[in-house]
Parts: C-alpha cells; structure tokens; sequence
C-alpha cells in the first residue's frame, strides 16, 4: 500500500501540472466541505436555541396566566367579604382582563391549545359566575352570593388551577426534551465535523505522499543514475514508472546512457586500435633503423673490408644520426602514448637514492669527455618512495643529459631532498642559462632554445615535454630557475607515494 | 671447435648482419626463419646459443623458447631475446619464458657480440 499508491500515481497518464492542479483542487473542495458541514451544524444549533427561547417565554407567559387566575380569585373573594362599590368595580374589571391573558396565551400556546381552549372555557364559566355574583352582591343578596360562591367558584377554580398547572407542567416536561434533543443533536453534529475534518486531513496528507513519492522516487533514480555516469557506468538502465514529465526525463536518461555505453565502447575500440598501431609503427620503425645501424656499425668495424679513415669519420655521423632519430621515434612514441592515455606507470617500490646514483654513474663517461665533474649531494637517510623507477630514471637521465650538453666549463649538481610527503630532486648545470621568456616553453613539445649555438646540440626537444608529464601522472611537477650567463637548475618534485597514476589531460 | 649459434629472424636485413657479425668472429651460424622451423632445427643440431627474435610469425618467441626450454637437452643452452617490440613488461615476459638476456634493438653489434661471449663463457664453466 505504502508504495502501490505512489506507483498508481506515476503510471497515470496526465502531467505533473495537472496532477499537482487535481490534489490541490482536491483538498480544496475537501475544506470547502468542512466550512459547509461546520456552518450546517451552526444554523442547526441556532435553531434549537431560538426553540428554546421560544419555550422559555411560553413557561413565562404561563405563569403569568397562573398569578393573574390567582390574583382573580383571590379578587373575587375578597369582593364577598368587602362589599363597597370600588371593591366590586375592581373586581368586575380584573374578571374582563382574563380575554387579553388568553389571547397572548393562545397565541404561543402550539399543540397546547387544547388545554388553553378548555382553560378558557373554564375562565368564560367563572366571568359569568363571576359577573352573577357581583350582581347579588350589588342587590344586597349576600347569602346567596356566598351559596353561589362555594357550590360553583370552588370547584371551578379547583379545576382551573389543575389545568393550568398542567400548561405549566407539559411547557417545562418539552423544555426539558428539547434541551436533551438539542445536546444529542450537537454531539452528533460535533461527530460529524470532527469526522470530516479528520478525513479531509487524512485525505490530504494521502495525497500529497502519493504525488510527492511520485515525483521524488524517480529523481533521486535519475539522481543516482548521473552519478553512475559519472562515474563511468554507462548502459545500465533505470524503471520509472512514470508516465509525465519525469518519465520522459528517464526515458532521455536511458537513451543517453545507452548512447553513451556505444560511444565509449567505440572509443574503447579505437583506443585499442590506436595502441595496437602505435605498437606496429614502433616495431616497422625500428625494424629499418636498426638495420641501418647494424649495417653502418659492421662496415665501420671493418667486417667487409678495410675502411679508410675519411669514410670511419662519415659512418661515425651516420651512427649519430640514426640514433638522433631513434630518440626521436621513441620520445613521439612516448608521447603518443602519454596523449592516448596508455602510459601506464609501473608502480613499484623504489630507492631515489640508488635510482640517482645509477643515472649519474650512466652519464658519468659524457661528463668524463666534456672534462665535467658530477657533484652529488644525496643526505643519507634519504626515505623509499613509491612510484614508477624507470619512468623517474628517464626524467633524471634527460635532465643530467641535458645539463651536460650545455655545458662546456664548471660542473654539474644533483641534489634530492624529502619531506614528509615529497621528494625534490635538483639539477643544476653551470652552462649558458636559459633566458626569462624562454623558461615556461622549454616544457612545450618540440620546443629548443631558438639559438644556434644550442640548435647544434643534438636533442629531440621532446625530453622535457615528456619528463613533464611522467610528473604529471605521478602527481608531481617539474620546473627550472635560471639567468642567462649564469647556469640553469632543473627541479621537480613528486609525492613520495603514488598509489595511483594521475590522468593526464 | 668453433661454437655454433642458432639465429631465429624472420626479418632478412637483422638475419644477415647477426651472420656477418658472427661469422667473422669465426662462430658456426644456423638460421632459421619461423619460430617452429627453429625449435625444429635446435633439437636436431643442438646449438650452443640461440638468439630469439620475440615477433615471429607463426609461433613467436615466447612460445618458441617454451618449447625449447621443455627440451631437456636444450634446457640449459643459452637464449638470448632479441626484439624491437621494447614495451614495458616484455622484458619480464621475456625472462619468465625462459631467456637468458634480453637485447632491445637497435642494439650495437659490438655490445650483442660482447655479451654472446660472455653467455658462453658462462655455459662452458657450469
Ligand atoms: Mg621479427
């Protein structure tokens, strides 16, 4: 239940708009409906407290009938005992007031007017006995005034003062259910509005959990989705049930994954292909060259003969060149495959110390015919690091390389350091420098020094650029500082642990 | 008695100067061009060196110097890798194969005939 509504919602076929549109309606009318049932149970109430008003003032208005019968038998009484003319006028009088009473009484009287219209027949008996007996009275026949007094008056009031109490008695017995009616009414009524409210809350807090659910599942899907792309998970798919806007959202999330599991998949492929051609270029590049090499080096070893000493002289060029251009292969080579993303380090543990030491001991003979000296500065209890060892000797060899290349007088400096997470490694050389606005490009493929003097020196112009990026993808960095006339000193730093190679862009 | 030397290339220019190098230094040179043929020819005449051209076609020579390995009478003799194909991890994939050295090309005749003595020089003491 808890999730079959939400589901019910996404499924139905209308937009986001109009579902909103529809609940909000919904609940609106639900409150209209509460305002209605609770003003219904209002008027109800009104009405039994204007009913009740109503019985109250007939109560009253008996009650006044009852003193005024009192006070009129009372009256007549008195008449038989104080028999002066201003007694019986009195008396006469109060007699004629009974039609007044009666007719206030009747007039709210209801389903008691039976009762009034009998009381009234009683009163009308008691006027004319009344008037009878004033008129004795008046001609001195006292006696028999007294006579028709007590065989006619006493049981006419008797009966009259019944009557009315019964009025009474009959007014207060429907006050009383009227009341009781009334209090069950509003407790009935208190139910329902309380009921409706209650639903009508329930009702709403349904719906606005169905559409919210509806709306939200499928985002934080989607969500989740991106992420996945984000993460490289293409293809997979996700199920939203939807079928408004968001479920064309998901639809487009589906087609853009599976779109882009193709495209990586071909990407896949053509990275493939292109490592497999870089591959085969390396291998028909070689194969050649080191024909030509090996070829050069038999003929200037005199294995086909004797070889003159001006010939010795133009193979020993031969021999250079083809190695020029065997660095040169191997350094495009190596930044093909740095661009294709396939340089992949070999992480392993190392010793910076032996690693420098080796480097130096490799260029040692270049030094040695340049009349250089290789000064090495190493502190001892310098830590193992974790990287790529012979990625690290390149850059090392192609800095000391280069430091000896462009130096004709002085010497050369290495020197390393660590901290507690990097190493820094320097080579300093005492050769012509590298002027200000050259030094952020020599990191630049294929960039020399655009001087003559330096154009003679053999090199690819590729050596930097790539001991660049072989920092780059161990998360380090690689710099110089120089003056002009003053020498050069190559730097570069690299975490003391690479866990990981670093994408390179 | 002079050594002989089992050359296994398929490429003719590399095939030649390892034969001229060697031939001059006075060493008996077998050749073969494929990886079975050689395995073939080793058996059969049983060299005291085989240098092993890793891309071959047909069988290359890792597979090539497994089945020579498996030989016992070859089990011992010395092979030496010779390839172009200098990716990182061939070396390994060399060594595990059985070779005894692995030489990258272009390698400096010189250097190649240096360490060829030096391998059999090795072998003649075990
Ligand atoms: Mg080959």
């Amino acid at each position: 239940m808890i999730d079959w509504l939400p589901r019910r919602v996404a499924r139905l076929p209308v937009g986001i708009h109009t579902k909103l549109l529809v609940s909000i309606l919904s609940m609106v009318v639900m409150f209209v409906a509460v305002g209605a049932v609770g003003l219904l149970v209002l008027r109800d109430s009104d009405k039994r407290a204007t009913e009740l008003v109503g019985l109250q003032q007939k109560i009253a208005a008996y009650r006044q009938l009852q003193n005024n019968t009192t006070e009129q038998l009372y009256a007549l009484a008195s008449a038989l005992i104080i028999t002066d003319e201003r007694q019986l006028d009195a008396t006469q009088r109060q007699l004629n007031r009974f039609t007044y009473d009666f007719d206030r009484a009747q007039f709210i009287a209801g389903k008691d007017s039976a009762l009034i219209e009998q009381i009234r027949g009683a009163y009308a008996e008691l006027i004319d006995i009344g008037s009878e007996i004033i008129g004795l009275i008046r001609a001195g026949q006292t006696r028999d005034a007294q006579a028709l007094q007590l065989e006619r008056v006493a049981p006419l009031s008797d009966r009259l003062k019944r009557q009315i109490y019964s009025l009474i008695n009959n007014a207060e017995a429907e006050m009383v259910s009227s009341a009781g009616l009334s209090n069950r009414h509003y407790r009935l009524s208190q139910t329902v509005l309380i009921g409706v409210a209650l639903s009508s809350i329930l009702f709403a807090l349904i719906v606005g959990y169905a559409i919210s659910k509806s709306l939200t599942v499928p985002v934080q899907q989607m969500y989740e989705r991106f992420n996945g792309i984000a993460h490289g998970e293409f293809g997979e798919r996700i199920e939203v049930a939807n079928q408004d806007e968001l479920g064309e959202l998901a639809r487009g999330l589906n087609h853009m994954s599976e779109e882009l599991d193709q495209l990586y998949h071909q990407l896949e492929l053509a990275s493939e292909h292109k490592s497999q051609f870089l591959a085969n270029m390396s291998h028909e590049l070689r194969t050649p060259l080191n024909a030509i090499l090996g070829y050069t080096e038999l003929i200037s070893d005199g294995i086909y003969g004797p070889v003159p000493e001006e010939i010795q002289e133009v193979l020993g060029r031969v021999v250079q060149n083809g190695h020029h251009l065997l660095g040169l292969i191997n350094a495009v080579l190596d930044l093909s495959k740095i661009e294709a993303g396939q340089l992949v380090l070999t992480l392993d543990d190392y010793d910076l110390r032996s690693l420098i030491q080796d480097a130096v001991v490799a260029v040692e003979p270049l030094a040695e015919e340049k009349g250089l000296k290789i000064q090495v500065d190493l502190p001892p209890d310098l830590p193992r690091g974790l990287g790529d060892a012979q990625r690290i000797t390149q850059v090392l060899l192609n800095l000391l390389g280069n430091a000896l290349k462009f130096t004709e007088t002085g010497q050369i400096g290495v020197s390393a350091s660590a901290d507690p997470t990097m190493f820094r490694v320097e080579v300093s050389d005492t050769g012509p420098g590298i002027p200000a606005e050259e030094q952020s490009r020599i990191f630049e493929e294929f960039h020399q020094i655009d001087n003559s003097s330096t154009r003679e020196k053999s090199g690819t112009g590729l050596g930097l650029a790539i001991g660049r990026k072989i920092l780059q993808l161990h998360g380090g960095e690689i710099g110089v500082k120089s003056e002009s006339e003053r020498g050069s000193t190559f730097w570069f730093e690299l975490p003391r642990s690479v866990a990981q190679q670093k994408d390179v862009a | 008695m002079s050594k002989t030397i089992l050359i296994i290339e398929d490429q003719e220019d590399n095939r030649r100067i390892l034969r001229d190098l060697l031939q001059s230094t006075g060493f008996e040179i077998l050749e073969a061009t494929s990886g079975l043929d050689g395995v073939a020819l080793a058996i059969d005449r049983q060299p005291d060196l085989i240098l092993m051209d890793l891309q071959l076609p047909g069988i290359d020579g890792y597979e090539a110097t497994r089945r020579l390995r498996a030989s016992s009478a070859l089990a011992r003799t010395p092979i030496v890798a010779v390839t172009s194909f200098a990716l990182s991890g061939d070396e390994a994939k060399a060594f595990e194969a059985g070779c005894d050295a692995y030489i990258t090309k272009p390698y400096s005749p010189r250097a190649l005939l240096a360490r060829v003595r030096e391998l059999l020089d090795q072998s003649a003491e075990t």
